[in-house]
């Protein structure tokens, strides 16, 4: 049963102080009495909005658009079916419980955060070529000398000149940005990186692993690679976008993401570094099955260990997938030849001083980054 | 009910009013389902949102004198003050907090250690700036009776005041903390406004430090019977937490089981009924804390009062730490709800204001006020 008269409370907004007020229901407004029947306003049912429903108590208090800070507080017996049909869709819109805003907000984050995915790549690409030579030199070098503190540079004389019969041999295959610079690290650790600037390292573990020199070459070849690409640097802004964007914009949710796209960009870079390993070797003339024999090596020792990590979480593309890879290539080959003499490669396995070696760790992934 | 203004006689000077809450688990748990989900989607950029519809739910389900509150804050606005902070504060304070990583990498140890230490200290002054610029927002989009609240002087005072009262307390090892805690409850309440009317706190630190003592005692105590107790169970079980090193040099893994376990789990439990009985010490000085705080808090005439036991808010607090650890933080605005319905049971004001004389405030709105908030991830 419906009443055209309520009794409420009323401020209005200037003042604290709250009246005893008459409201009145008619067609398209409601009129605000004092109790005595002095008019003080008039709201539309249109400017209505709740300001919250206690239905507990029967009550509920509203607010026009028309005027700030004004309120209105009906406590009758009957309000809500009274509200329901004069203005039933002031009652609709409780506050924080709405569900069409939030949908909104979501679908415009959402597109704008596609476009931005779609244009990132091309912003680290950008912001890769602004940075000058000389800079990704210095980077490159001050992250190798950073390893070399510890790990000195081995120079064994006739190990550095069948090195360098190796490596000038791979350079001459592909355009560089930079001439690269490939040294040999004292460390016991079977693993190999390219730094930004064309700096190559090889540790002394990789090197002793290694069953022949062509499985040397290939690993040459493969930070090669990641050097006429530019992987370092790119590797190097796309994380300090990831992590400035995703992860301080979008707080844990985004700082997760970060760290699955960093990974995924990881994995791709390794694969296009594969890629362009197996060209530069068949346009030197040297067999890709030394890379493949040692991806084949490097798996078998990560079976014993720990086998089935989450490529989602890893950093290099399955093992045996690149293996799988570079032995499909080798279909197509053509004549090769050695890419060092029998004892070229023996004075290459010795570059490193044999005294002074540390112990030998084995990581259980074995990546070759 | 007709209302008295000019409420000087003694009758309304004793009234007592409480604050009601009306909401309900079953009202926030849809609000907040939508709101992980969203913020999952957006990868984080809806939590701006999220946190606004959980506020404007609670605050409208909290009544006094059968008018409710309202809270007046919109997502937009939280996001936009994000992103003033990240492009002019957190960038360029990250950029160089990076650089001073690179000197030190690179070996220009001296150079990029005073850069770091500079960074971390702006943080830190920010730290108190952003804790008073986000009560200022919430503040001054607070309304009730259609009039809003605010917060009068510079943030940078407060985060000034902040940063010097906190390096007290580390210099006394701890023993400063009532003093601050009052001295920053004295400048953040005298300076809290609700329309025209002013908020008034005059107390001084002294009857904390009776609690705050005890509470320390209890702690020591609690120290030293678990390291008595580590001593006697070690000594009890000695055979059982060697560890046979060569075997595990060999390979050899079986016997690994036992003694490792044992040792971890006994650590993990011994760290874990530590904490309680630390958590339980300082619940004396706390409650006592927040009895001293708001019972000598005043508003134009009208006293607070807080009327809770020690024991029932350990418990409360306790319910609250356990919600947000097994949530893994997502139960969060379930304890914000749980707070508001704190006050609503535990809550007395006493004496009503001479609301005739108080107007709407005059007090600008800030446009944003969460942004650094946000960025340190406070509130």
């Amino acid at each position: 049963m419906r009443s055209e008269v309520q009794p409420g409370y009323y401020s209005d907004g200037a003042s604290a102080i709250r009246h005893n007020v008459r409201v009145i229901f008619k067609n398209e407004m409601i009129e605000i009495q004092t109790e005595s029947g002095r008019h003080i306003d008039v709201w539309f049912y249109r400017d209505l909005e709740l300001v919250s429903n206690s239905r507990q108590g029967g009550l509920v208090t509203m607010k026009t658009l028309a005027t700030e800070g004004a309120r209105l507080t009906l406590t009758g017996d009957n309000i809500a079916e009274t509200l329901q049909y004069f203005a039933p869709a002031v009652l609709k819109k409780e506050p924080g419980r709405s569900i069409r805003k939030p949908l909104v907000i979501t679908a415009v984050t959402v597109a704008i955060m596609g476009l931005l995915i779609l244009v990132y790549p091309v912003l680290t690409r950008f912001a890769a070529n602004l940075v000058p030579t000389s800079w990704e030199r210095e980077y490159g070098r001050d992250t190798v000398a950073f390893w070399e503190q510890h790990w000195p540079v081995c120079t064994n004389k006739k190990g550095i000149a069948a090195l360098e019969k190796m490596s000038d041999r791979l350079v001459a295959q592909e355009q560089f940005p930079y001439r690269p610079n490939i040294q040999v690290l004292n460390f016991g650790m079977v693993n190999a990186f390219a730094a930004p600037g064309g700096e190559v390292v090889l540790f002394r573990g990789l090197i002793e692993k290694a069953g022949s020199a062509e499985e040397v070459a290939g690993i040459l070849a493969h930070e090669l690679g990641h050097v006429t690409h530019r992987h370092p640097i790119k590797g190097a802004i796309d994380a300090i976008g990831l992590s400035i964007f995703l992860q301080s914009f979008g707080g844990d949710v985004g700082g997760f993401a970060a760290q699955i796209t960093a990974l995924s960009n990881s994995r791709k870079n390794e694969s296009e570094a594969d890629e362009t390993a197996i060209r530069i070797l068949k346009s030197a003339h040297i067999s890709p099955s030394g890379l493949k024999d040692f991806f084949d090596s490097i798996s078998k020792d990560a079976d014993s260990t720990i086998s089935g990590f989450p490529t989602l979480l890893s950093s290099h593309p399955k093992t045996e997938d690149r293996a799988e890879m570079v032995r499909r290539s080798l279909e197509q080959s053509a004549i090769t030849t050695a890419i060092l003499t029998e004892a070229e490669w023996q004075d290459l396995k010795a570059i490193c001083p044999q005294s002074d070696q540390d112990e030998v760790t084995e990581s259980e992934e074995n990546p070759i980054e | 009910m007709p209302e008295n203004s000019g409420g000087a006689d003694a009758q309304s000077r004793d009234e007592k009013h409480y604050l009601s809450f009306e909401g309900r688990f079953g009202e926030l748990l849809p609000i907040v389902l939508l709101n992980i989900l969203l913020t999952i989607v957006t990868l984080g950029i809806f939590r701006f949102w999220a946190k606004n519809r959980v506020r404007r739910y609670l605050w409208s389900k909290l009544r006094l004198l059968d008018e409710p509150f309202e809270y007046l804050g919109t997502g937009m606005e939280l996001f936009l003050g994000f992103l003033i902070v990240f492009f002019l504060v957190l960038l360029p304070l990250g950029g160089l907090l990076f650089y001073g990583q690179y000197l030190i990498q690179t070996l220009r140890i001296g150079t990029g250690l005073t850069i770091m230490l500079s960074v971390y200290m702006i943080f830190f002054f920010l730290y108190g700036v952003a804790i008073y610029r986000m009560r200022r927002y919430q503040m001054s989009r607070t309304s009730w009776r259609g009039i809003r609240g605010g917060q009068t002087q510079s943030s940078l005072k407060y985060g000034g005041l902040f940063f010097i009262l906190t390096i007290l307390r580390v210099i006394t090892f701890g023993i400063a903390t009532p003093y601050v805690a009052n001295k920053l409850w004295k400048w953040e309440v005298n300076n809290k406004r609700f329309g025209t009317g002013k908020f008034d706190y005059q107390e001084d630190s002294g009857g904390l430090w009776g609690p705050f003592f005890a509470s320390i005692g209890l702690a020591v105590a609690a120290y030293i019977a678990f390291i008595i107790l580590y001593i006697f169970v070690a000594d009890l079980t000695e055979g059982a937490w060697t560890i046979d090193m060569e075997a595990l040099q060999r390979g050899d893994f079986s016997d690994f089981g036992l003694g490792v376990y044992a040792i971890f789990a006994f650590y993990l439990l011994f760290l874990l009924t530590f904490n309680i009985f630390v958590l339980i010490s300082f619940n004396i000085y706390q409650v006592a804390l927040l009895r001293h705080l708001t019972n000598h808090t005043q508003y134009e005439n009208m006293l607070f009062e807080i009327n809770v036991s020690a024991w029932k808010y350990l418990g409360f607090t306790i319910v609250n730490i356990l919600i947000i650890f097994f949530s893994l933080g997502l139960a969060d605005p379930f304890v914000q709800m749980r707070w508001v319905r704190f006050y609503a049971d535990h809550l007395t004001l006493i004496g009503v204001p001479d609301f005739e004389h108080i107007s709407q405030t005059v007090l600008e709105k800030p446009r944003f006020g969460e942004g650094l908030a946000d960025a340190f991830d406070i509130g």
